[in-house]
C-alpha cells in the first residue's frame, strides 16, 4: 500500500538541525556580546582571556587586570545568566500558552511576577540584612513571592478532583492586584529611595554574578526536561480537556505538574532578573509563527530563541547609553515588539 | 522555507544594528586615561606641598595663614563669583539694614511675585529643608504643618502632618488655615491656589551649593527674622570659603564613586556632582547626565580610590569589584545620614564628613 | 459482560437539573447501538457517563467488568474511543499530527511515535478517504472533512469501544451516508461496541442494530429498529407527528415527520 503524503516519514519528530543551528546561533551572540561593552576590549585579549579558562591551555598573561575582571566577572557571568533566564522565560511562557491554549499567557500570568515584586520589596524597604549566611535574601524573597502568589491562586481554583484553569487564571489576576497593591502601599508608606526597588521591578543583569547562574541551574535543568518531556501531552492538550481526557491524558495532574514547573522556572529566573517582559510572551509566538505549534520542537527552539534575544538586548542595553545603563525591559520591548508584528503582518493567517 | 530565510536575515539584521549600535557607542568614549593601581595604604594625591593648617574650621573667613613658608599666603577674599540668583529680591543688599522691612516681594517659579505684608504666622513648609532654615533662624513656631518625613530638629515632630513625601493631604492642609504653603514641587500648587491660599514654590537648588545661603536670606525675610538669617547664611558662605581654602593646596584629589542605589549615580551636573567639584573629588561618573544606572564594567575600568554607598556590601561582597582600589584599600564611605539629601543648615555637615573621611584631618 | 458495558441504575444531575433518571441496560460485545431521543433526553451526557468523563451521582458504569472510574485516564483511552460533537480544534494543527494524537494511549509518557504509529494513522485517513489532506490544517479543512478526521483519530485509538456523537450532524449528503457505513464497517472488523448518539432516526434504524429511545433521561423503548421506531413510541417521546416507511434498500424504517393534518396511518 503505498502511502502518498508522509510528512512524519520524511522527517525526524525533533528537528535536530534547526536545534543545532540555533545552539549555534546561540553561541554566535554570546561571543558577541562578550566582545562590546563600555569598555573597550580588543578582541586579542577577549581570545586570550577566554583560551586562558580552559584547564590544558597555556597563555602568557598580556592583558590588564582589570580586562581580565571586566570579560570574566561582568560580562560573562552577565551573558550566561541572559541566556538562561531568556531560555526559563520562553519555556515557561510557551508552556502557559499551551497548557491554557491562550496565546496571551506569558510566564507572569497567573501571579508570579507580582508575588515575586512583593518579596522583593520587603527586601529592600525593611531592615532585612541582604546576605544571610552565605546566601543572597533578595532572590529568595523574590522566589517565595512568586511561587506563594501562584499556590495561593492554585488552592482558590481547585477542588479535590478539579481545577479550572478559566479560575486559575482570574484566581490568578486578583492576587497580582493584591500583592502589587500591597507593594505600592510599601513603597509609597516608606522614606522614598526606590531607585534601586524600581531598577529591579524593572529588570536588568547590571548585578548578574557567575553565584547567579550556579543557583538557578539547579531550578532550570528539571525544569526544562520535565517540559520537555511533557511536550507531546502539551500538544494533545491543545484539544478541550475533555477530548484530550478521552485521549488518555489524565489532565488534572498534567495541570499540576505544568503548572508547577513553569512557576518554578519563572520565579527562579525573575529572582534573579528582576521582572523582564515580553520575551517570554513572544519568543515562543516567533518560533510558532515560523515553525509551528508542536511543542516538542517549540519549547528547546524557543528556549534558544528567547535565550539569544535576551543576551542582544542586554547587549544593548548595557551599550547604547554608555556609560550608563538601560532597563533591559525596555530594550525588549522597543526591539521585540516591531519584529513581532512584521512577522504578524508576514504571516496573516492564526497564530493559535 | 521561504519565511525560514526571511527570519534568519531579519535575526542577521538585528544582531548587526546592534553591534553597529554597541560599538558606536563604544567608539565615541573618550579614551580614559589609564589609572595607574595605588599601593596599599599609601594614598598620594597631587598636591603642591605637605599641608598644616592650624586654624579650626569656624574661623572668621578672612585669612588664613599656612605655616609652610613654600607656600604663598594670600588674603582670602570673597572669590565666590556673583551667581545669578534665580528668584528676583527687591529689597537692599545685604550690607545695609539688617532689619526686617516689609513689603517682602519673592519671584517664584512662575515668574511671578508674591507679596509679604507681613511676616505668615502660619506656615504648613512642606519641605524638610524649609522646616530645617526655620528652627535655626528662630523662627520654626511659625509652622503649623509639614510632611512625615522631617525629622529635624526634634521639635519638628510635633508638628501636625499632612501627608508623606509625595502625597499632600490637600483638605487637611486648607482645614488647618494655614496663611503660607511652601511647596518644593508643583503637584500641588493649583489645587491649593485654587482652594484660595497663598502658595510660595521657588525653583529648586540647581547645582550650586552657594544657592542654599540665599534661600536662608529669604526665609529671614519673609519671617522677619533678617539678622538670625544673614548670620546663617553668612556661615554657610563662610564655611564653603573654609572648606575651598582648605582644598586649595590640592590641584586634584582622589577619585570617587557614589552609588545610590543599584548603581545608580549622580553626574557632575548634579548637586552632590558640585560637592565632589567643591572638595576636588574626580566623579567616576562624570559623563553622566543627573542621575543615571552605570555599567560595572565602567567602575572596573574607571577604579575609584573611594565609594560611597549605604549598601557597602554591593561591592564589598562583589567578586566584580575585589580589583577595585576602594574595595582593596576598604575606602568605602558609608554616610552616617541623609545631610546631602537635605539642602539646609546641614547640608556642609555631610560635606564635612565626607571630606574628613577622605582628608584625615584636613579641618583641624 | 465480559467485553461489554454495563450501565447500573445511573443517574446524573447538573446542580439542580436531573439529566438521567436511572438507567440500567447491558450492551454486549458485537452490538452496534444508536441512542437516539429529542433534545435534551440526555444523549451526549450518556455518552460522556460511558466514556468516564462525567461522574454519575448514582449508579455505576461498567466497561469489561470494570468501573471506568477506576480505570486510569490511559487505560480508559486504549478501551473506549470518543468522538465529541462539535469540539473546540487547534486550527494551527496539521491533520496528520491531530491523528496521530489517538496513539497517545498506546505510548508511554516519555515514548514518541514511532513508524508503526504512524502507518496506523494513515491506514485510518486512507479508510475515511482524508488521507490526501495529511499536511492540511484544520482550520482549512470544511466540516465534513474534520468530521472524517476525528474519526480517524477515533480509528488510530484502535480501542474495542468506539463512541461518537451526532457524527452526522454537520455532513451532507454523500458524507453522512459514506460515514454510517464507514462506522458500520469497521465494527464489523472488530468485535467491540459502537455506540452512536444520533438525532437522524432513518439513519440510525439502517446502520445501526439496536435503537435505545431515550426521554427524559430514561430509556423509553430499547430494541431493533422497527421495534423501536413506531409511530407510537415516537409521538410520545417527540411530541410529533410521524410516518414510517419500509426503506426502498433493506426495509428498515423510515421515519418522516408530517404536519398535524396528515392522516395518521398505523
Amino acid at each position: 500500500m503505498t502511502t502518498p503524503v508522509t510528512p512524519k516519514n520524511q522527517k525526524s519528530l525533533l528537528p535536530w538541525r534547526r536545534i543545532v543551528v540555533w545552539i549555534f546561533v546561540s553561541l554566535a551572540c554570546c561571543v558577541l556580546a562578550a566582545s562590546i561593552g563600555s569598555v573597550s576590549i580588543h578582541p586579542m585579549e577577549t581570545i586570550m582571556i577566554t583560551l586562558s579558562k580552559f584547564p590544558f591551555i597555556n597563555v602568557d598573561k598580556t592583558w590588564e587586570d582589570s580586562s581580565y575582571t571586566i570579560l570574566w566577572e561582568i560580562r560573562f557571568p552577565r551573558i550566561l545568566l541572559a541566556l538562561l533566564v531568556g531560555a526559563s522565560l520562553s519555556v515557561a511562557g510557551a508552556t502557559y500558552q499551551g497548557l491554557f491554549r491562550n496565546p496571551l499567557a506569558d510566564p507572569y500570568f497567573i501571579g508570579v511576577a507580582s508575588g515575586a515584586s512583593l518579596g522583593a520589596t520587603l527586601v529592600f524597604l525593611t531592615n532585612v540584612p541582604t546576605i544571610i549566611g552565605n546566601f543572597n535574601v533578595l532572590p529568595i524573597a523574590a522566589f517565595i513571592g512568586g511561587t506563594g502568589a501562584v499556590a495561593i491562586a492554585y488552592k482558590i481554583s481547585s477542588t479535590s478532583s478539579n481545577t479550572k484553569l478559566a479560575t486559575l487564571i482570574l484566581a490568578g489576576i486578583a492576587i497580582g492586584s493584591f500583592t502589587t497593591a500591597v507593594t505600592s502601599i510599601l513603597m509609597i508608606r516608606t522614606e522614598p529611595d526606590l531607585r534601586p526597588l524600581l531598577s529591579w521591578i524593572m529588570g536588568g543583569f547590571i548585578r548578574a554574578k557567575w553565584a547567579d547562574s550556579m543557583f538557578l541551574l539547579p531550578y532550570l535543568i528539571p525544569s526544562f526536561l520535565l517540559v520537555c518531556i511533557y511536550s507531546r501531552i502539551l500538544n494533545t492538550i491543545q484539544l478541550d480537556e475533555e477530548y484530550a481526557e478521552s485521549l488518555g491524558v489524565n489532565t488534572e495532574r498534567t495541570k499540576k505538574v505544568l503548572i508547577i514547573v513553569s512557576t518554578i522556572l519563572t520565579a527562579a529566573a525573575v529572582s534573579f532578573s528582576g521582572l523582564i517582559g515580553f520575551v517570554g510572551l513572544v519568543a515562543p509566538h516567533v518560533v510558532r509563527i515560523l515553525w509551528g505549534g508542536d511543542y516538542r520542537s517549540l519549547i528547546p527552539t524557543a528556549a534558544l530563541v528567547g535565550g539569544s534575544f535576551l543576551v542582544l538586548s542586554d547587549l544593548m542595553a548595557r551599550t547604547v547609553v554608555s556609560p550608563g545603563e538601560l532597563p533591559v525591559g525596555i530594550i525588549t520591548a522597543l526591539f521585540g515588539a516591531p519584529f513581532f508584528i512584521f512577522l504578524l503582518i508576514k504571516n496573516r493567517s492564526n497564530i493559535y | 522555507m521561504k519565511s525560514s530565510k526571511l527570519c534568519i536575515s531579519v535575526f542577521i539584521f538585528f544582531a548587526s544594528f546592534t553591534t553597529l549600535l554597541a560599538c558606536s557607542e563604544v567608539l565615541q568614549q573618550k579614551p580614559e586615561p589609564a589609572q595607574p593601581a595605588l599601593p596599599a595604604n599609601v594614598v598620594n594625591y597631587i598636591q603642591k606641598e605637605p599641608l598644616k593648617p592650624e586654624d579650626p574650621m569656624a574661623a572668621a573667613p578672612s585669612e588664613i595663614q599656612f605655616n609652610s613658608p613654600k607656600i604663598e599666603t594670600k588674603k582670602i577674599t570673597k572669590i565666590k563669583t556673583p551667581v545669578e540668583k534665580k528668584y528676583t529680591d527687591n529689597t537692599p543688599t545685604s550690607n545695609e539694614s539688617l532689619k526686617a522691612t516689609f513689603p517682602v516681594y519673592i519671584t517664584d517659579i512662575d515668574g511671578r511675585e508674591i507679596i509679604f505684608d507681613s511676616p505668615p504666622e502660619r506656615i504648613i513648609a512642606f519641605d524638610s529643608a524649609a522646616v530645617e532654615t526655620l528652627f535655626a533662624i528662630g523662627e520654626g513656631h511659625r509652622i503649623i504643618g509639614t510632611h512625615d518625613y522631617v525629622s529635624y530638629p526634634p521639635e519638628a515632630n510635633s508638628i501636625t502632618k499632612v501627608g508623606d513625601a509625595f502625597n499632600m493631604d490637600v483638605e487637611a492642609v486648607v482645614g488647618l488655615n494655614p496663611d503660607l504653603v511652601y511647596l518644593f514641587y508643583p503637584s500641588f500648587k493649583e489645587q491649593l491656589e485654587n482652594a484660595g491660599l497663598k502658595v510660595l514654590l521657588i525653583p529648586t537648588i540647581g547645582d550650586d551649593i552657594s544657592e542654599m545661603a540665599d534661600h536662608f536670606r529669604m526665609w529671614g525675610r519673609i519671617t522677619g527674622g533678617v539678622m538670625e538669617s544673614n548670620n546663617l547664611a553668612d556661615d554657610f558662605e563662610g564655611r564653603i570659603l573654609n572648606i575651598e581654602a582648605a582644598l586649595e593646596p590640592y590641584t586634584e584629589g582622589p577619585s570617587v564613586f557614589q552609588d545610590v542605589g543599584g548603581l545608580w549615580t549622580p553626574g557632575n551636573d548634579t548637586l552632590v556632582g558640585n560637592v565632589f567639584k567643591l572638595l576636588k573629588l574626580q566623579n567616576i561618573a562624570h559623563d553622566i547626565e543627573g542621575y543615571q544606572q552605570i555599567s560595572p564594567e565602567v567602575i572596573v575600568e574607571r577604579n575609584p580610590q573611594y565609594i560611597i554607598s549605604s549598601y557597602s556590601d554591593t561591592f564589598s561582597d562583589d567578586p566584580k569589584y575585589s580589583g577595585v582600589v576602594a574595595v582593596k584599600n576598604g575606602s568605602i564611605y558609608i554616610p552616617s545620614a541623609d545631610y546631602l539629601s537635605i539642602s539646609g543648615p546641614r547640608f556642609l555637615m555631610g560635606v564635612d564628613e565626607l571630606a574628613n573621611f577622605i582628608y584625615p584631618g584636613i579641618f583641624k | 459482560m465480559n467485553e461489554g458495558i454495563y450501565l447500573k441504575n445511573l443517574e446524573f444531575s447538573y446542580s439542580d437539573l436531573s439529566v438521567i433518571n436511572g438507567i440500567t441496560t447491558e450492551i454486549k460485545a458485537g452490538e452496534i447501538v444508536s441512542i437516539v431521543g429529542p433534545n435534551g433526553a440526555g444523549k451526549t451526557t450518556l455518552i460522556k457517563l460511558i466514556d468516564g468523563l462525567i461522574k454519575p451521582s448514582i449508579g455505576e458504569v461498567l466497561v469489561h467488568n470494570e468501573k471506568v472510574h477506576r480505570l486510569s485516564s490511559r487505560n480508559r483511552a486504549r478501551l473506549i474511543s470518543y468522538v465529541p460533537q462539535n469540539p473546540r480544534l487547534p486550527g494551527n494543527m496539521k491533520l496528520i499530527d491531530f491523528v496521530l494524537l489517538g496513539r497517545n494511549p498506546h505510548l508511554s509518557l516519555v515514548e514518541w511515535e514511532n513508524e508503526k504509529d504512524i502507518r496506523t494513522a494513515i491506514t485510518a485517513m486512507e479508510l475515511t478517504e482524508v488521507s490526501h489532506l495529511a499536511n492540511r490544517h484544520l482550520e482549512e479543512m470544511s466540516g465534513g472533512e474534520l468530521q472524517m478526521g476525528m474519526l480517524s483519530l477515533a480509528l488510530t485509538q484502535e480501542s474495542p469501544i468506539m463512541l461518537l456523537d451526532e457524527p452526522t450532524s454537520n455532513l451532507d449528503l454523500s458524507h453522512q451516508a459514506k460515514i454510517m457505513s464507514l462506522i458500520k464497517k469497521t465494527h464489523q472488523t472488530k468485535n467491540g461496541v459502537t455506540i452512536l448518539a444520533i438525532h437522524d432516526l432513518t439513519l440510525a434504524a439502517q446502520y445501526t442494530s439496536r435503537v435505545i429511545l431515550l426521554s427524559e433521561g430514561r430509556i423509553f423503548a430499547d430494541g431493533t429498529p422497527s421495534e423501536v421506531l413506531t409511530v407510537k413510541n415516537l409521538s410520545e417521546t417527540y411530541g410529533a407527528n410521524v410516518v414510517i416507511m419500509p426503506h426502498p434498500s433493506g426495509g428498515t424504517p423510515v421515519v418522516l415527520p408530517v404536519t398535524e393534518n396528515y392522516p395518521s396511518t398505523t
